[in-house]
């Protein structure tokens, strides 16, 4: 039994064991949100696809493509954005961003790892969508090198936007109907899901402050070309919005580990 | 007692939280010593809570300084962390995981091996005799049974220093009794220093060797429990349960506080203990019992 003056000769875990740790632990969210997964990851996205995509293919190919790449962007948000925004608001309300300040664990190592798990649980969502696009729409996909860092690129301003999100909210359920609002507002405001020109100009303008127009840009440019300037110039807009939201998540959950609430 | 080395030195802390009419604590000083069991007793609000986060380094003061064997608690998180283990008055964080992944995940956390973390796991499953809920998601535990996973995790390490937020809360009296055997174990064979929040006086004044009482954020009474005893002893509590129907006058000294159906709760001045047992009729009285104040007493007088 280690006294304290003399030091523990324990050390704390190494940064990338600590993220596989915690990378693990927040995979484990599965347990609960698989079900939640099916509906608003998977049908929602698919029944959005199946419905708009009726009417996109009378205005033509880019239309569908816009659907489509729309109807992913839907279910990346509700799987990332949506489901840490769930995660955050219950951690911040059960104290358990006191459990792990209190722990030897540094608090980037909890956000990268938050980052990890809840992408790749957003991975099932993301190929389900695309097979089905494929097969109702009829799209003919030729998937671009660049797919895993775009995709990175996109899901990770939300997964920082979710931890914003749930961080901040006054209880767990105004996070959850914020988090829905948000949701809904990102795929209809700007042409995320519908092609800019059948919206207003205003609506074509919101849309360049709204992420999600980025994301679904660059899943169309991965997935349908051409890979360019655009793509390099939209990659920058979203990891400048992710530095934002590390920023901004990183001051919300202050105390875990280091700068303590005050 | 503890060795005499301190753990804990508070000096005149003071937590202010925005928008509060007053503060959550106020010019709070204190110090704990090594292998010390220490107490906070006080009533809902009254800043105990508040006050063992800033001693975690959770929660910054406003104004005073917490040092933990020497180092301010926010200089260095990592000092404070590998020497303290913090178990939270709320619901659990590892929600997703069963029990035995639960533990074994802190303890890795904190550094343990994989090995010695499945061991230390193994070890506290059995002690706290929660072998039946090893596979069972924390999210589906019923109250104690998550208070009890919630201690498991909090002892897995073998930290110097254990703070505890209301360890009984929602356990059995059989439950309860086993964590108080184990704190206290921890506490004379293994030296741990622990400091505790609790309601039940009664249970903690088994264990407890010193204790502060606080009160709308003030620290308004610390010492040992006979200490602190002392200063109100000027009275004994009489109990008395009289025969069925019998209306006895009771001597006009006793000071009573309670007559319900035979039962009768009062106080006697120590000089009067002699003659009181000369003067009651111990064949009309079916139970006589006297007593010295106890901590919860102590915790009424002080801490309402």
């Amino acid at each position: 039994m280690s006294t304290g003056t003399e030091g523990i000769e324990r050390k704390p875990l190494p940064f990338h064991r600590a993220v596989w740790t915690l990378f693990l632990v927040q995979l484990s969210n599965w347990r609960w949100s698989w079900r939640g997964m099916v509906i608003t990851g998977m049908v929602a996205p698919i029944l959005t696809l199946a419905a708009m995509g009726v009417f996109a293919k009378e205005s033509g190919g880019q239309s569908v493509q816009q659907v489509f790449v729309g109807s992913l962007t839907l279910a990346l948000l509700f799987e990332t954005q949506n489901k840490v925004a769930a995660n955050f608001a219950f951690m911040k309300f059960n104290d358990a961003f006191a459990f792990y300040a209190a722990l030897p664990v540094r608090p980037q190592a909890f956000i990268v790892a938050t980052a990890a798990a809840f992408t790749l649980l957003a991975l099932p969502a993301l190929v389900c969508t695309t097979l089905f696009g494929v097969l109702i729409l009829g799209l003919n996909v030729s998937l671009s090198p660049l797919a895993v860092p775009v995709l990175l690129a996109v899901v990770l301003p939300f997964v920082g936007y979710g931890a914003w999100l749930g961080s901040r909210a006054n209880s767990p359920e105004e996070a959850g109907s914020l988090s829905l609002l948000s949701v809904l507002a990102m795929v209809s405001l700007g042409p995320v899901a519908i092609p800019a020109h059948l919206l207003p100009d205003f609506m074509v303008w919101i849309g360049w402050a709204n992420p999600a127009f980025y994301a679904s840009s660059l899943l169309r440019q991965v997935f349908f070309g051409p890979v360019g300037g655009t793509t390099a110039v939209y990659f920058g807009v979203l990891l400048g919005y992710l530095l934002l939201m590390w920023v901004l998540s990183s001051k919300r959950i202050a105390g875990f580990g280091g700068t303590a609430e005050s | 007692m503890g060795d005499g080395q301190v753990v804990y030195e508070i000096s005149g802390v003071t937590k202010r939280f925005a928008g509060a009419e007053r503060a959550a604590n106020e010019d709070i000083s204190f110090t704990i010593e090594q292998g010390e069991f220490f107490g906070m007793l006080g009533s809902n609000g009254a800043g105990k809570t508040t006050l063992i986060k800033q001693m975690v380094g959770l929660l910054k003061s406003n104004s005073g300084t917490i040092r933990l064997y020497g180092k301010d608690v926010l200089a260095d998180p990592v000092f404070t962390s590998m020497r303290v283990s913090y178990m939270p008055q709320t619901a659990f964080a590892l929600n997703s995981l069963t029990a035995a992944e639960a533990i074994y995940v802190t303890a890795h956390l904190r550094g343990l091996g994989r090995g010695e973390a499945r061991r230390r796991r193994d070890a506290l499953i059995e002690r706290l005799d929660i072998g039946a809920m090893r596979n069972k998601a924390a999210r589906r535990m019923s109250g104690g049974e998550r208070r009890l996973l919630q201690l498991a995790v909090a002892l897995v390490a073998d930290l110097p220093v254990l703070i505890l937020d209301e360890p009984t809360n929602e356990l059995d009296p059989a439950r309860r009794r086993m964590v108080w055997d184990l704190l206290r174990e921890l506490n004379h064979e293994q030296g741990q220093t622990i400091v505790l929040i609790t309601h039940n006086a009664l249970e903690a004044e088994q264990v407890i060797e010193r204790v502060g009482i606080l009160r709308e954020g003030g620290l308004v009474a610390v010492g040992r429990p006979a200490e602190l005893k002392s200063g109100l002893a000027k009275t004994l509590s009489v109990h008395l349960t009289l025969r069925e129907g019998m209306a006895a006058e009771l001597p006009d000294y006793l000071l009573v506080q309670s007559r319900h159906r035979g039962k009768v709760v009062a106080q006697v001045s120590r000089t009067d203990v002699a003659r009181l047992t000369a003067d009651l009729d111990l064949d009309e009285v079916l139970e006589f019992r006297l007593q010295s104040k106890t901590l919860e007493e102590v915790y009424f007088e002080y801490g309402n």
